[in-house]
Formats: structure tokens, sequence, C-alpha cells
């Protein structure tokens, strides 16, 4: 996308959206628009309905925890973050929705494009932002018990502890205990040391 | 020498145990867990070129009722491990397990909250495969450990369900 091209989307956007529009950036050819995430459905909308834009297909959907972030764009810690594709005219669009630490909520884009509800229910299997309106919040990676969110950068990497809480198995068939075989030494990953 | 010299080449005396170690030892039935690229490897080293049935291994059981060795092949997520529990759980005795690769011996480089560091935490191990992914050949060596293990078993270490020893 070349600047002119860039410059009357963003003026586009903007006539429609005054307020909402808290940001735009091009780098390397590429337009990222800042949204306030209470306009951010009708913004999303907009580009996929308006005749010129037609930014019609939802290539991803992700979010970013700016937590210690060097150079933060805005003050929110996290950002819902959509990519766009207009399969009418080939261009692409990535479009950032802040969500603040103290309310991690952000609208559901499911009744834009029902794509939405498994990239929405990782968002917030990894990052604990909630979608309002979505039809079935669950979590899609991780298993149902788990407590954290684990792409928050203060979760630690290796984790609290979950990969060793795991029930050890007893070797405990009726018919045929082996004598010689030893259990399985349940042991921490602490005591192997740093991988 | 002994009774063979009597009887002819039609038949031969040897210990009951050393007649189903090597019946067993020759007839592994395994039961392939594959979650990552180690079971790519796998499925080589049961084809043509590396041909593990040339052991009596080719009989891949995907049920794990009617198989005698598990191989883990790939990483174990703390997600997948209550599935391992239960296939583990439900092959029959005698089994022995294969932990294939570095991340089912040791969680390998994904060293993060999600990936059981080495499935031998929770389920007993017999042999380790190093290699990420371990070549076909390390893995038909795996095997001979195994069958190695197998020669070494006693049917006195075995218990009936009421207590009683089968010999």
């Amino acid at each position: 996308m070349n600047q002119p091209r860039a410059d009357s989307i963003v003026q586009h956007v903007r006539t429609k959206f005054a307020g909402a529009l808290r940001g735009a950036t091009v780098h390397r050819g590429e337009l990222t628009l800042v949204v306030a995430r209470e306009r951010v459905l009708d913004v999303l909308a907009f580009l996929r309905d308006d005749e010129s834009l037609r930014f019609d297909f939802p290539i991803d959907l992700a979010a970013v925890d700016y937590r210690d972030h060097p150079r933060r764009e805005f003050p929110e810690r996290f950002a819902v973050i959509y990519h766009l594709l207009s399969t009418a005219t080939e261009e692409r669009l990535r479009v950032k929705a802040p969500v603040p630490e103290d309310d991690p909520v952000c609208p559901s884009a499911v009744g834009l494009w029902s794509l939405a509800n498994w990239t929405e229910r990782e968002v917030f299997d990894m990052f604990g932002i909630r979608f309002d309106g979505h039809p079935d919040l669950r979590r899609i990676l991780m298993w149902e018990e788990f407590e954290h969110h684990p792409l928050r950068k203060d979760y630690p990497l290796r984790g609290l502890g979950e990969r060793d809480r795991y029930t050890v198995v007893r070797d405990d068939f009726p018919q045929a205990a082996r004598s010689r075989r030893q259990e399985p030494a349940a042991r921490s990953s602490a005591e192997r040391g740093p991988g | 020498m002994g009774l063979e010299s009597r009887g002819g080449p039609a038949w031969l005396t040897t210990r009951a145990e050393t007649f189903v170690n090597w019946a067993r030892g020759n007839s592994l039935w395994p039961m392939a867990f594959g979650t990552a690229c180690c079971a790519i490897e796998l499925m080589a080293a049961m084809v043509a070129r590396y041909d593990l049935a040339r052991f009596g291994s080719e009989v891949v059981r995907f049920s794990p009722r009617q198989s005698d060795l598990l191989i883990v092949a790939g990483r174990i997520s703390a997600k997948m491990m209550p599935v391992l529990e239960t296939i583990y759980r439900q092959m029959p005795e005698p089994k022995w397990v294969i932990a294939m690769g570095a991340c089912a011996s040791t969680g390998g480089e994904f060293d993060t909250y999600a990936v059981i560091q080495g499935v031998d935490q929770f389920i007993p191990v017999d042999v380790y495969v190093p290699g990420c992914p371990p070549r076909p050949e390390a893995l038909i060596e795996a095997v001979m450990r195994v069958k190695e293990l197998i020669g070494r078993e006693r049917l006195s270490d075995y218990r009936a369900p009421d207590g009683a020893s089968p010999v």
C-alpha cells in the first residue's frame, strides 16, 4: 500500500469516526489503525462494508501484552489486533484496539465474522481478555482447570509448576504387579536444574 | 549331546521362561503414540527401507488393548498427559515403554509451561532413544534393547490376582 492510498483510507475512516480513531501509522507499506475499543466493531463493520475499502476477510485476530514494552503507542497494557485482507483490492490492514489491564474486556467480532469465534477464544485463553457478546467463551488451548493466562508477560515461561503437578500413574493392575520394576520417581523441574 | 541328539531335528528342549521370552521378544506389537516429528521417523522405521517387521514388530496397533510396546514419539503437553496415561493403563501386562527422542525423554528444547519434562516422571520408561528426531536405526536399536530386557524377564516376578506365583 503506497502512502497516498494509506492517507486516503485514514482520511476516509477519520471523517466517519472522528473521535474513535486514536492513531494511524504506515510502516513498510503496512497501515495500522489504532481504534478505541468502544467503537472498534463499528470501524470493522465500516472497513468490511464500505465500497471503496472492502476489507472483508479477517486473516487473524490476536493480542499483544505491551507490559515493559520500550516504545508504547498507548497507555493501555493490552491490545486486540485484527488483521484484515480485502479480497477485492488485495490490500491488507491492521486494526489495534487497546484494552486496559484493570478492565480487560473487548467487544466480540463474532457478529461480524464467525471466524472470530475460535481466535477470540484463543486470545481469552492466552491473555485473559474477555470478549463481550461472545457465544462460547471457553479456553481453547489450555485445559479447563488451568488457572493463568500464559502469554501475559508476568507469567513465567516455565509456568508455575502445572507441568509437574500431574498425578503419577500407579502401576497397580491387579493381574500382574511387577515386583522388580520401580515406580517412576516424581521429580520437579527445580531439582533437575535449568533446562 | 543332550536330548536333541536323540530326538532328531524336529524338536528341542528349553525352559518355559526362555521360550516365553523368545516368543514375546519376537512378536512385539507396538502402540505408536506419535505427537510430533519423531512420529515421521517412526513411520520410516516401519516401512520398507528400514522394515522393523524383520524383527517381528510390524503390527502397529492403534488399540492399546492389543499392544505390548508403547512408543512415545514426540513432545507430550500437560493437556495430553491424561491421554497418554489412559493409553498406558489400557495396555495389558506385560508391557514396555520406549521414550523416543529428546522431547519424550526430557522435554527437549520445549522447556515451557505446557510441555511435560520427560514422560518418565509419570509412566515407567524402559528405553530412551536420544536424537531430535532419532533416525530409524536408533529406534530399531531401542527395540533390540527391549528384546534384551524381555530376555531377562523372570516369570516368578509376575503375580496372579490372588498373589500366587504363576510358576
